[in-house]
């Protein structure tokens, strides 16, 4: 939703490329509010929230944790942050794409933890419709060799099953 | 003055509080503080008191599985099959970045760890034909690419030193100029513990015979074809293996090694066995332990009895002379050897020859279990525990079935059965005898939880044996508990095993329950029923998967939903029966043959006839009488219901001509 949007800029968008030179000034009173991590409440109250999205972005390290586990956000220990952030990137693109019929909430709440050389991949996936367990084993040693080819360590997945996602629900909103 | 009292009154009050005993002080003068000694601690007290807060869970499965309640295999089966799986899985995902190295090229690690850089073989028609190609194929086992390396040398007639020809000789003749089997393959546990061990016959002018003659003849060359001629034997290479060893003796007696000797006996018969051994005596070679199994598999092979038993038990004492304590897969062939089933045996010759198995077994584990440590000497030696097991068992023995479990387990044994196949048989072994032998219901529930399915697959036989003890000796705990595992492991649709539920449910006595294991009895019976009444509606293209009904399964199951207060759905299920399309045609969910259960269906009608149920009273009469023919008692029955269910006339009418035209 567009909030602070320029009138002037407004006006002179639609005379064309050629005037985006031109000063704008927002007449606009800012809206001082914290959307942020928040999630809005529906008119039939359909909104399925997990403890992890029902607590609000300030509640993290007080009622809720972190997704990505390492030392390297430590101070003197910020070796190769960056590095986490991508690896932890990949490892979720990953998993979302690999089981997509498997995911809950969209595989959002992840939780990778880094233990001595080896990446523990923990959260929680619900069964497909059609329930082939001995599929779900070889993608499971797939998974863990994929990536630990990948990023060089050992990878472990720890997921947990659910029969749906209204499993992991915390509240509806 | 007031700073010394306060202390004083402070410190009577700590002695109070740290000394209740210590009598109160007189005066102030007396008082004194009681600081307590330190307790001395060892640096590792704070690591063990914290290492006591946690333990291994008993219950849980094997780490290679996934710890949630579905995918958790329950039978030996699946247990296989998963772990294969995920083995296949991480295979694929190995043999991709085996192919595709550069899409893997992630370089940080540090220091650089070669196992996650897997490297593909190298081509032998590729490589350079050159004898470090060729060396560097036999050191990692490579052996047929090494068979074609070495081929394509000879062709182009380059020179390979006496040194790498005899390795090749040696790698191409243990393995017959075959590759590595699967038994022996290391990176992939699930295959080398689930292949086959497939024995191939000597391949004739192969690889190795060619390098064999290639090579100066000399006694460790000899030596090493006839143990290979002897390991992959067929009758040629036996007559062959013979010869050389002939050959062999002529020339040295004293440069055979204690292996080919043992590679000899084990393809000999007992007397020749003998000869080789005197001829090892006069050579002075000493018997290693490879011997002494071959000898004991030659023995094993003698067909009468009592002759076999005196050649096992000279062999033993030659071992025993000798100074060797013998190894768990000596002791392993020496229990097999005793084991005798003949039909034909009366039954005191079998119980004969089960003591002497009895007593040789006793022996054994008195030895065992005086030594400090049993270290693994060969790959069979974990058999010798299936095998005590199996003897114990079919002695009934369950003491010295406890005794074989706790050696076993003890830190001292260091032979471990492989935990997705000979183990699982082990404990199964055990298990099956305490169903039978262990007197307390409660011990034997617990021994159960703590064995099934973690380490004992649930099976068939497994679940059969449990019911007839729980026949014997109702227990609800173990009851659900089997039932819930014969869910999970998909026996639930067998028909004698639902048969067995059915019975045991009925059986159960209601008012022993406690409240909650009524209430668990009564979310059961109608979670089975759906259970049995899905499986049998698996029709069409689904049929194979599809356990009908039966007339008899679903009198009982009625009388199980009417007993847990389920009548409505009783009384719909019972109905199914009436209806013709349900036991006809291809959508049929019921089989046509079969009758109702008896008890079961009187026991319904008397409580349809107790609410004054007359439709109900009618099914029950309509399907009683398919079952029993004695109109006299259809008579009494309906008149009972005629008279307590309210019946008007013209239904009283029907029902009682309904009887009357019934053929006795």
């Amino acid at each position: 939703m567009i909030r602070s949007l320029p009138l002037t800029g407004l006006l002179s968008g639609s005379l064309g490329p050629s005037s985006s030179s031109v000063a704008a000034l927002s007449t606009t009173p800012a809206l001082h509010k914290n959307k942020a991590g928040k999630f809005k409440t529906t008119v039939g109250k359909t909104q399925l929230l997990t403890y992890e999205m029902a607590q609000k972005p300030h509640h993290i390290g007080v009622r809720k944790s972190w997704l990505t586990w390492h030392s390297h956000n430590l101070e003197g220990f910020r070796q190769s942050q960056p590095l986490m952030v991508a690896q932890d990137e990949i490892v979720r693109r990953f998993i979302r794409g690999f089981f997509p019929q498997n995911l809950v909430v969209s595989g959002n709440e992840l939780v990778l933890k880094r233990r001595g050389n080896v990446l523990y991949v923990a959260g929680f996936l619900q069964y497909s419709n059609r329930l082939d367990i001995r599929r779900i084993y070889w993608m499971f040693g797939f998974a863990e060799e994929f990536l630990s080819q990948l990023l060089k360590q050992p990878v472990k997945l720890e997921l947990a099953f659910v029969e749906s996602e209204k499993d992991c629900a915390y509240n509806f909103i | 003055m007031i700073r010394p009292r306060l202390l004083a009154l402070r410190s009577s009050k700590v002695m109070r509080r740290s000394n209740q005993s210590t009598e109160a002080p007189h005066s102030f003068n007396e008082i004194r503080q009681m600081i307590p000694t330190a307790v001395k601690r060892s640096p590792s007290d704070l690591l063990s008191a914290l290492s006591s807060t946690v333990g291994k869970d008993t219950t849980a499965p094997h780490f290679q599985f996934i710890d949630d309640p579905s995918m958790i295999p329950s039978t030996l089966v699946t247990r296989k099959s998963y772990y294969m799986a995920k083995e296949m899985g991480k295979r694929a995902a190995r043999q991709l970045a085996t192919e595709w190295p550069t899409l893997f090229a992630f370089d940080r690690d540090e220091p650089r760890l070669e196992v996650f850089r897997p490297q593909g073989n190298p081509d032998p028609l590729q490589m350079e034909p050159t004898e470090e190609s060729l060396v560097s194929l036999i050191e990692s086992r490579c052996v047929k690419d090494a068979c074609m390396l070495y081929e394509r040398m000879r062709s182009d007639g380059v020179d390979i030193s006496d040194h790498a020809k005899d390795s090749l000789f040696a790698l191409t003749s243990f393995y017959n100029n075959e590759d590595v089997p699967l038994s022996e393959v290391e990176e992939w546990h699930g295959l080398r513990n689930i292949a086959l061990i497939e024995k191939t016959p000597w391949t004739t002018a192969g690889v190795a015979d060619l390098v064999y003659e290639s090579l100066p003849p000399s006694s460790l060359r000899k030596s090493i074809l006839i143990s290979a001629l002897c390991k992959h034997s067929s009758p040629s290479s036996i007559k062959r293996a013979r010869e050389l060893y002939e050959e062999l003796k002529k020339e040295d007696k004293s440069s055979i090694p204690s292996r080919t000797y043992a590679a000899i006996i084990s393809t000999s018969t007992w007397r020749n066995a003998i000869e080789i051994l005197s001829t090892m005596k006069d050579a002075g070679v000493r018997p290693e332990e490879s011997v002494w199994n071959a000898l004991m598999q030659s023995a094993s092979k003698i067909p009468v009895y009592k002759d076999r038993m005196n050649a096992l038990r000279s062999t033993m004492g030659e071992m025993i002379t000798c100074g060797e304590k013998g190894s768990l897969s000596v002791f392993n062939s020496l229990l097999t050897g005793l084991e005798d089933d003949k039909e034909g045996d009366k039954e005191a010759d079998k119980e004969k020859k089960i003591v002497n198995s009895i007593s040789v077994l006793v022996e054994i584990l008195n030895e065992l279990e005086k030594i400090e440590s049993i270290e693994i000497v060969t790959s069979n030696d974990s058999n010798f525990f299936c095998s005590a097991m199996y003897i114990a068992r079919k002695a009934g023995n369950l003491p010295l079935a406890r005794r074989i479990v706790s050696l076993y387990e003890s830190k001292k044994n260091t032979v471990k059965l492989m935990s997705l196949s000979n183990e699982g048989a082990f404990y199964s072994s055990f298990l099956l005898l305490c169903s039978i032998q262990v007197q307390s219901i409660d011990e034997f529930y617990k021994m159960y939880i703590y064995h099934v399915p973690r380490v004992v697959g649930v099976s068939k036989g497994l679940c059969q044996t449990v019911f007839t003890r729980l026949e014997a000796t109702p227990h609800w705990p173990l009851l659900h508990r089997l039932i819930d595992d014969c869910i999970s492991s998909r026996l639930i649709t067998d028909i004698y095993i639902s048969n067995s539920i059915r019975i045991a449910l009925i059986n159960t006595p209601l008012q022993s329950l406690s409240p909650s294991e009524r209430d668990d009895y009564s979310s059961l019976i109608p979670r089975l029923v759906s259970i049995w009444i899905e499986f049998s509606r698996f029709t069409g293209h689904m049929q194979r998967l599809q356990t009908k009904l039966s007339p008899f399964s679903i009198s009982e199951c009625s009388l199980l939903l009417m007993r847990v207060g389920e009548r409505e759905k009783a009384w719909h299920l019972l109905e199914m029966l009436c209806e013709e399309g349900n036991t006809h045609g291809e959508d049929a969910t019921i089989s046509a043959q079969g009758t109702v259960k008896a008890a079961s269906m009187n026991e319904l009608l008397d409580d349809a006839i107790r609410r004054g149920h007359a439709e109900n009273a009618a099914t029950c009469i309509q399907l009683i009488s398919s079952t029993d023919v004695n109109k006299q008692r259809l008579e009494q029955m309906t008149n009972t219901v005629i008279s307590r269910c309210g019946l008007t006339t013209v239904q009283a009418r029907i029902v009682s001509t309904f009887v009357r035209l019934r053929e006795e």
